[in-house]
């Protein structure tokens, strides 16, 4: 016990006789670690928020009937089925569609009808599945409004309708007909801007397909949606699950990227490091040469005196590991909003790992100048300057 | 048998620098002797060997009955570390210790760390008061007195100190002549290097080197006591 703290004087008084080289070596430990641990806890996050901020681009899973089903139809309850396969927080959101045939009249006074494909759908599901909609006007209100319509641009200009406007429209094989308001009118950028749509429950009934669908959209969140996938299509008959490739799959090319660049980074700071400690422990074992000769002439063993300085090592490691940590945090907060416009998660597991790091890297870097110490003579110190 | 026997020993540096040649010489237990000679003569050279910071190049170095010339480093420490206390004409403290400190250091290699014991040793040389100041606060008969009380505090066997005196003035040299009369009234065995004829005649017994070899000495121990 008396020798511990005699021990920890030692190294203790060591520390504070050398403040401006062992704070060059803890300052280069605590920049190390905290860039370290601030791209590893933004790494941790940039998976999920890539995926959130990728969302933006619409849906990354699509349902369908597979190829031997006889009509490209399914039923409502399929969907459910396939929905409750998703855990809640990782399913953005969902929307069905039925498509049809049906004859719009065009504006006007005379009775010209032109034909337009008819969308019954779900409008509350449009800003989670299909976020670069832009809409002048007005989307459906809830799933059970029945005399209002949304229609596509160019379908709009087709027609010659502006929002506020009434518009017939009438499905042939059903005989049925129907007054709608346009409230809304949507630019897409594909084929929905010549579409027609309704709420899914209208469409049903104007095309005579009561719980009737044919194509539904998902935005899920996570990696291996497609290991997901192909387990989900086991499971079902007659309809199929796919991924939309180009965003899943830039989604990993890009992650990927980053993963490899951050490696390469953190590859260059760890050597940067320990070079920086190894050269300042290197000049510290140099200027105590003479007391590590007195220390072996006193009786000191060699282990005694490499443990000496692995101990200081360890404990500037330690704590540089610490405080980098914390900065490292603080650093990630700032990517995390500049970049992401968010907060990055605290995780646990990289406190300890910052510190073994640091302490590793400290004592790594101790490994040549400690071997130094062997070399030193103990006669030096009997020899005068 | 004495405590320290030297035969035929050699200390040859490369090729042909012959520190020490062909060295006969054996130490009682108790005995106080002083190594003298001219500079370059293989006094420390000497020292260094029968303080087991170096092995001869030929012969036999025994200490307290240890044969050390087939001892590998570590080994030798360990002679040195129970057996011996050793004086520098450089005092040679650590810098950022106090003067207990210092001390404790030597305590903490051999074994235990005892603060009580190492003051009580500072006491032994006149610096009771002294022991919370760090060597650059001392004077150097201060320092060098913290060093005895150092080489002492394990109990050694066999005291060297390689002209312990050198670096001081006339006053400090008698406070610490006066200590070594002590250590050796008190039973310990010296090995004093020394340039002063009347440093060296405080020893029972002078040996005189000269370009490596002994020379015919008187072997005459005078009055000792001649300072104080
Ligand atoms: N490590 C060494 N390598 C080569 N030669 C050495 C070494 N150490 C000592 N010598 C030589 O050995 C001889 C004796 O040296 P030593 O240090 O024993 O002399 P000394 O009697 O103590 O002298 P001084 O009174 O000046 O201290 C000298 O010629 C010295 O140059
Ligand atoms: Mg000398």
């Amino acid at each position: 016990m008396k020798k511990l703290q005699m021990f920890l004087r030692m190294v203790g008084k060591a520390f504070k006789e050398r403040k401006s080289r062992v704070a060059i070596a803890f300052f280069a430990i605590v920049v190390g670690v905290g860039i370290i641990a601030s791209l590893f806890s933004v790494y941790y996050d940039i998976s999920i928020k890539m995926s959130e901020e990728l969302r933006v681009y619409g849906a990354n899973l699509v349902l369908a009937p597979d190829l031997q089903a006889a009509n490209k139809e399914m039923n409502i309850e399929q969907l459910d089925k396939i929905v409750n396969k998703f855990d809640k927080d990782k399913l953005v959101g969902y929307r069905p569609n039925l498509y049809g045939v049906a004859k719009a009249k065009a504006k006007g006074i005379l009775d010209v009808k032109k034909p337009v494909v008819l969308v019954g759908t779900w409008f509350d599901q449009v800003d989670q599945v299909n976020p670069y909609w832009k809409v002048e006007g007005e989307l459906l209100a809830n799933k059970s409004v029945d005399d209002e319509v949304v229609i596509g641009k160019e379908a709009a200009k087709k027609l010659g309708y502006d929002v506020g406007d009434t518009i017939t429209i009438s499905v042939e094989e059903t005989g049925k007909e129907e007054k709608l308001i346009i409230s809304g009118i949507i630019t897409t950028g594909n084929e929905a801007d010549s579409q027609i749509f309704v709420n899914l429950s209208l469409a049903q009934e104007l095309l005579g397909k009561p719980d009737k669908i044919n194509i539904a959209y998902f935005s899920v969140l996570g990696q291996n949606l497609s290991s997901k996938v192909k387990k989900i299509n086991k499971t079902v008959n007659g309809i199929e699950l796919e991924t939309i490739k180009k965003i899943a799959s830039s989604e990993g090319k890009v992650l990927n990227k980053i993963k490899s660049l951050m490696y390469l980074v953190v590859m260059i700071i760890l050597l940067s490091t320990l070079l920086c400690v190894s050269t300042t422990m290197m000049t510290i074992v140099t200027e105590r040469k003479e007391e590590i000769g007195l220390k072996k002439a006193l009786g000191a063993e060699n282990s005694n005196i490499i443990t000496e300085f692995l101990t200081e090592a360890a404990i500037l490691g330690g704590i540089g590991g610490l405080v980098g940590y914390g900065l490292g945090f603080l650093g990630a907060q700032a990517i995390g909003q500049s970049v992401f416009d968010s907060y990055i998660s605290f995780r646990i597991m990289i406190v300890p790992a910052s510190f073994i790091l640091a302490v590793l890297v400290s004592c790594i870097a101790s490994i040549i100048p400690v071997r130094m110490v062997v070399d030193i003579d103990p006669a030096v110190v009997l020899k005068g300057e | 048998m004495g405590l320290i026997t030297l035969e035929n020993v050699s200390k040859i540096y490369g090729e042909d620098v012959k520190a020490l040649d062909n060295i006969s010489l054996d130490i009682k237990e108790g005995e106080w002797v002083s190594i003298m000679g001219p500079s370059g003569s293989g006094k420390s050279t000497m020292l260094n060997l029968i303080g087991c910071m170096d092995t001869p190049s030929k012969g036999v170095v025994k200490i307290d009955g240890i044969d050390i010339s087939e001892l590998d480093k570590k080994e030798l420490t360990k002679v040195r570390r129970e057996k011996i206390g050793l004086v520098f004409q450089q005092f040679h403290l650590v810098p950022y210790l106090t003067a207990v400190e210092n001390v404790m250091v030597a305590q903490y290699y051999h074994s235990m760390a005892e603060e009580e014991e190492a003051r009580k040793a500072l006491e032994r040389v006149g610096l009771g008061h002294r022991g919370n100041h760090l060597p650059k606060e001392l004077s150097g008969g201060e320092q060098q007195r913290v060093c005895i009380a150092r080489a002492l505090i394990n109990y050694p066997k066999l005291i060297l100190a390689d002209e312990p005196t050198g670096n001081l003035d006339k006053e400090n040299e008698n406070i610490v002549l006066d200590l070594f009369n002590e250590l050796h009234d008190q039973g310990h065995t010296i090995m004093m290097v020394t340039h002063d004829p009347k440093v060296g005649q405080l020893a029972e017994r002078q040996i005189n080197l000269d370009h490596g070899k002994l020379k015919d000495t008187p072997q005459i121990s005078k009055e000792r006591g001649l300072v104080s």
